[in-house]
């Protein structure tokens, strides 16, 4: 697979300016206003290929929005390289913009009183598609949206989860290689983000786009990514499969026993009991500590066992662990 | 490579959206119509009194109305950009294939054509209604329109200029303040200039005020082919000024952006 995205020891420094509190402060701070550089993101390396689906993720303020801004050619690195599709993004911005797609879950790019089809057209002349391909290209991604019956509502009329797959639309008409998605699921319901994460996949598996995610949202990483880049204090914390993280981090199971015995009492080391009410036991295992069919084996000597649950801890549990984790370089 | 098809997709986008939302332009005619009769009994109270101004009521009514027009049909661009600008939607804006400062513009553009299109008719209807003739010949009333259209693109310039300013001060809307009021002052809104303190006509002559609202509505009291000429002038300079202050402003800015981060 093709590298898409190459950054090597990629910094970015800012001034900040000293703010003082009142309104004798903001007279102080005019004229005798400090200022300091902040490093917002130091030495990040790391490689994307193409059709990867990554989790870009940390706690706010992390650097996140820094490096995407980075990647789309808006700011420019302090030091260090960084390659986008072959350019450079801050020297060829406007070369890049025909080639990645940006989805903002919070910002809207669809015209409010009009329908989405009237962006949708707008956005081929701004992306210059012949209009032949813009056609076939649009009806491929109504299609696998569904969005056919909302080409004709006006924007406003649309419910959130209907104008995110229209946004999502809008964004990919230009055949981006690379998707920026930054909150694509904030404010949905559960059923529409479901869809969401389900078009993201087929998009991703059917087209080979590059999905490059950012997320608060547990969810979503699981759901549609395959790859977690973790960020905090601006440098790199974890670059990582979603499959080796959940092993590196899933050190605790959730075991739930149906029990024939109205009470078990188990007392082993590395097992945290949670819930032990009539007939239904859960506990929290270390396998560290105590492994699995140890556990089982101790209730087996107790009771019977109607049903047996084993459950990861989720998702949300291994992200919390990450942002607690010391950047590498400190 | 500047393409004027995109931007004039925009404005025609923004042409269309604008007609759409026609609730926003009753909103504009009725508040455009109460300033109006509000000026007209004014002015017919004021000259029947005090005899302040030695001109004709009939005539102040086309002149009020002229700059009424073009001031309630200018959109209000500053908040858009600042909001852009404060909101960070600028960082997502500026990856597409088109300027930032040129779609802005287009979509400005694409508001105060219909602002002006729609208001024009109920402006001409309410003062002709009023007054029952023009105060110029009928092909004065095209260049008029071509004179508000180029007012209201100056004026949508210089509202740029204040939203680009939140890249230093982050909140416009007191400056803002400032430049409606200078506009009003300066620009001759309830008088015009000629009755003003000869100072005060120097100071304004030095600003694009007039040239937004009161010297193409004087063309209302005296309709002249020097006056017609000097205003254009007066528009196309002004025009080409603001929109090289707005595009050093704008790179100005983009450096601080990259500097102090978004």
């Amino acid at each position: 697979m093709n590298t898409v995205i190459k950054l090597d020891q990629l910094s970015k420094k800012f001034i900040a300016r000293e703010t003082f509190p009142g309104i004798l402060g903001s007279i102080k701070g005019l004229f005798f206003g400090n200022s300091h550089e902040v490093k917002a993101i130091h030495d990040l390396t790391f490689e994307i290929k193409a059709g990867e689906r990554i989790a870009f993720i940390g706690p706010n303020g992390a650097g996140k929005s820094t490096t995407i801004k980075m990647l789309t050619g808006i700011l420019h690195p302090s030091s260090g390289t960084i390659e986008v599709l072959g350019l450079t993004p801050w020297k060829d911005r406007h070369a890049l913009g025909y080639k990645i797609g940006t989805v903002f879950g919070q910002r809207t790019q669809l015209w409010y009183h009009l329908p989405p089809s009237d962006t949708f057209d707008l956005l081929a002349k701004i992306y210059e598609i012949d209009q032949a391909a813009y056609q076939i290209r649009l009806k491929e991604l109504v299609e696998l949206f569904e969005i056919r019956h909302l080409l004709g509502k006006a924007v406003r009329q649309l419910s959130l989860g209907e104008r995110m797959r229209c946004e999502i639309v809008a964004s990919l008409l230009h055949k981006p290689k690379i998707l920026f998605l930054d909150e694509p699921t904030i404010g949905l319901d559960i059923n529409a983000k479901l869809m969401i994460r389900g078009l993201l996949n087929k998009l991703s598996k059917d087209h080979g786009t590059t999905l490059f995610l950012t997320s608060h949202d547990t969810a979503d990483i699981e759901q549609v990514c395959d790859r977690v880049i973790v960020l905090d204090k601006g440098a790199l914390i974890t670059d990582s499969s979603l499959k080796d993280l959940k092993k590196m981090y899933m050190k605790k199971k959730i075991m739930k026993l149906i029990t024939e015995e109205e009470q078990l009492n188990v007392q082993i080391p590395g097992v945290r009991i949670i819930e032990n009410a009539q007939h239904h036991f859960t506990c929290e295992v270390d396998v560290e500590i105590c492994p699995i069919d140890r556990v089982i084996q101790e209730a087996l000597k107790l009771t019977a066992l109607k049903d047996i649950t084993i459950e990861d801890p989720s998702m949300e549990e291994v992200i919390r662990i990450l942002y607690g984790t010391k950047p590498h370089h400190v | 490579m500047f393409n004027v098809r995109k931007y004039y997709a925009i404005f025609g986008l923004s042409f269309h959206h604008s007609l759409k939302n026609y609730k926003a332009l009753i909103g504009l005619s009725v508040f455009l119509i109460t300033c109006l009769i509000i000026f007209a009994h004014l002015w017919k109270i004021a000259a029947a009194k005090t005899g302040v101004v030695n001109l004709n009521p009939e005539q102040l009514l086309w002149y009020i109305a002229f700059n009424e027009w073009v001031l309630i049909s200018i959109p209000e661009t500053q908040e858009e950009v600042e909001e852009d600008l404060r909101s960070g939607r600028l960082a997502y804006l500026l990856p597409r294939p088109v300027s930032y400062l040129g779609a802005t513009l287009a979509e400005g553009l694409g508001t105060l054509c219909v602002n002006l299109l729609v208001l024009g008719a109920v402006t001409f209807s309410f003062t002709w209604w009023q007054v029952g003739s023009l105060p110029f010949p009928p092909l004065g009333l095209i260049i008029v329109a071509v004179l508000g259209l180029l007012a209201g693109l100056l004026a949508l310039i210089f509202q740029m200029l204040i939203g680009i300013s939140a890249f230093w001060l982050q909140e416009v809307s007191p400056f803002y303040w400032i430049w409606e009021k200078l506009l009003f002052m300066f620009g001759g809104l309830m008088l015009p200039l000629t009755v003003y303190p000869q100072w005060m006509q120097t100071v304004a002559y030095f600003t694009p005020f007039p040239a937004i609202l009161g010297e193409r509505s004087a063309l209302a009291l005296d309709f002249n082919p020097f006056a017609v000429a000097g205003l254009f002038g007066s528009l196309i300079g002004w025009g080409i000024l603001g929109v090289i202050c707005l595009s050093v402003l704008y790179r100005k800015g983009l450096r601080i952006l990259n500097i102090e981060g978004g």
